[in-house]
């Protein structure tokens, strides 16, 4: 496959991905939260591609997130750019198991990054419900994506159904 | 660790740029909001657009679900039994709160009528904020239309929030939900005087709580609150919610209710903005 269609492979299901988790995942919540399929993309293709690949498709999918939410500009592109910097540093030295590594890298990325949210944008301003968050937010949430990490990594990264087109 | 940096000087070299361009962005954005409104109205100009024609699209896809599930006509039939029922359930608030109030003032002969008559503006939804802990919307309408900051929203339904940026053909609206937004609330059975707040946990289930409840109070489940003026946003008499369930802080010597909000946050698609 050139790379030409790999790259637009790639950038468009990782459109999809991100409509799924904007317009659909909302109507298949579990447990009141939807899945952050965003860091996934990022995870998957720093596992597969590397600290470039990783980190670039970080600024990416940050600069989308940051477009579509209501925040600050610039959370998610920082949050997404170093998760894909670190992803793809770590990646490097695992060439086999990759879905365990991206599994292991999804539940710990998504908890880090919903942890600091809740400590810098609610914690440091009074709420004190540390454990209440991480028991219905936090852990849900990161459960959920991890759930989904797996079959996303191989979507974007196997393009088995290119075979049947 | 040194070999790590050797190898990758020249992505270490970008990142940093990006990083530092990411922050000088955001130190616009964000310092001194009052005199950036160009800043502001700038990244909004390029932002809104987009999530405007990305919500259109995927509240498209997400309704060929809901289109599967239901024929044309059953939607049809609900969505104007839901009009119905909210027409109805906020004449029957208004009834209710004349009746107390009437009670409360028939041996007064300065009798003033709570009730006012608002100018609104309709303004649809281009927008929702993604993920778990926000509850924000932006709306297609600005300052051109007369909206300005801390304006409340309603739907028919019931309260929805209060509008907390404001540009010229947009707005965010900041909903009740929301955590860190207060309202003053009334109990409309035992007219008890509380905060609504909103709450991180409790808003991803799309409910809220009410604070400060006398310890005396007779509250129960299924006591229907509006709003109670006090505060300077919130105009008095607006239908809010209704308790869900309610017990005694163990903090506090005050009760602490849970809340359903009268509006379903998940489907608003319109709302009004009352003109202050």
């Amino acid at each position: 496959m050139s790379s030409a269609i790999k790259y637009t492979y790639i950038v468009l299901v990782s459109a999809l991905l991100i409509i799924l988790q904007v317009s659909v995942f909302p109507h298949l919540q579990f447990l009141g939260n939807i899945p952050l399929l965003s860091i996934v993309i990022v995870v998957s293709l720093s596992v597969s591609g590397g600290i470039v690949a990783g980190s670039t498709s970080g600024i990416i999918v940050g600069v989308v997130m940051d477009i579509l939410s209501s925040r600050t500009f610039g959370t998610h592109t920082l949050l997404y750019m170093v998760i894909g910097l670190l992803c793809g540093t770590f990646c490097r030295r695992f060439f086999e198991r990759k879905k365990v590594v991206v599994l292991i890298f999804t539940l710990v990325t998504t908890f880090v990054v919903e942890f600091l949210t809740y400590i810098f944008s609610f914690y440091m301003f009074g709420n004190r419900q540390i454990f209440v968050a991480l028991w219905h937010i936090i852990l849900p949430e990161t459960f959920y994506t991890a759930v989904l990490a797996v079959p996303c990594y191989v979507i974007i990264t196997k393009e088995w159904w290119l075979k049947w087109v | 660790m040194q070999d790590w940096f050797d190898a990758n000087k020249k992505l270490i070299l970008i990142l940093s740029g990006v990083t530092i361009l990411v922050l000088c962005i955001m130190a616009v954005l964000t310092a001194n909001k009052s005199k950036n409104v160009w800043g502001t109205n700038l990244t909004n100009a390029i932002f809104i657009p987009v999530q405007s024609l990305f919500t259109r699209s995927t509240s498209g896809i997400a309704s060929i679900g809901e289109n599967f599930a239901n024929s044309k006509l059953l939607t049809q039939q609900n969505l104007e039994l839901e009009k119905k029922v909210a027409d109805l359930t906020n004449k029957n608030i208004e009834l209710e709160s004349y009746k107390v109030e009437n009670d409360r003032l028939r041996n007064l002969l300065d009798v003033k009528s709570s009730t006012k008559e608002y100018k609104t503006v309709a303004a649809e939804i281009i927008a929702k904020d993604i993920g778990n802990w926000y509850s924000i919307i932006t709306i297609d309408k600005g300052t051109d239309k007369g909206i300005a900051l801390n304006q409340p929203v309603i739907s028919p339904k019931g309260l929805v929030g209060h509008v907390t940026d404001v540009g010229k053909d947009w707005a965010k609206i900041t909903t009740i939900l929301n955590s860190g937004t207060s309202v003053g609330g009334e109990i409309i059975r035992t007219q008890d005087i509380a905060m609504l707040e909103g709450d991180a946990v409790l808003q991803s289930q799309g409910l809220c709580k009410m604070t400060y409840i006398s310890k005396n109070s007779t509250a129960m489940s299924g006591d229907e609150i509006k709003t109670n003026g006090l505060g300077g946003i919130y105009p008095k008499g607006l239908l809010i919610g209704t308790i869900k369930n309610i017990s005694t802080d163990a903090n506090t010597i005050s009760q602490v209710a849970v809340v359903v909000p009268s509006v379903d946050f998940e489907k608003l698609s319109e709302v009004l903005v009352i003109l202050k």
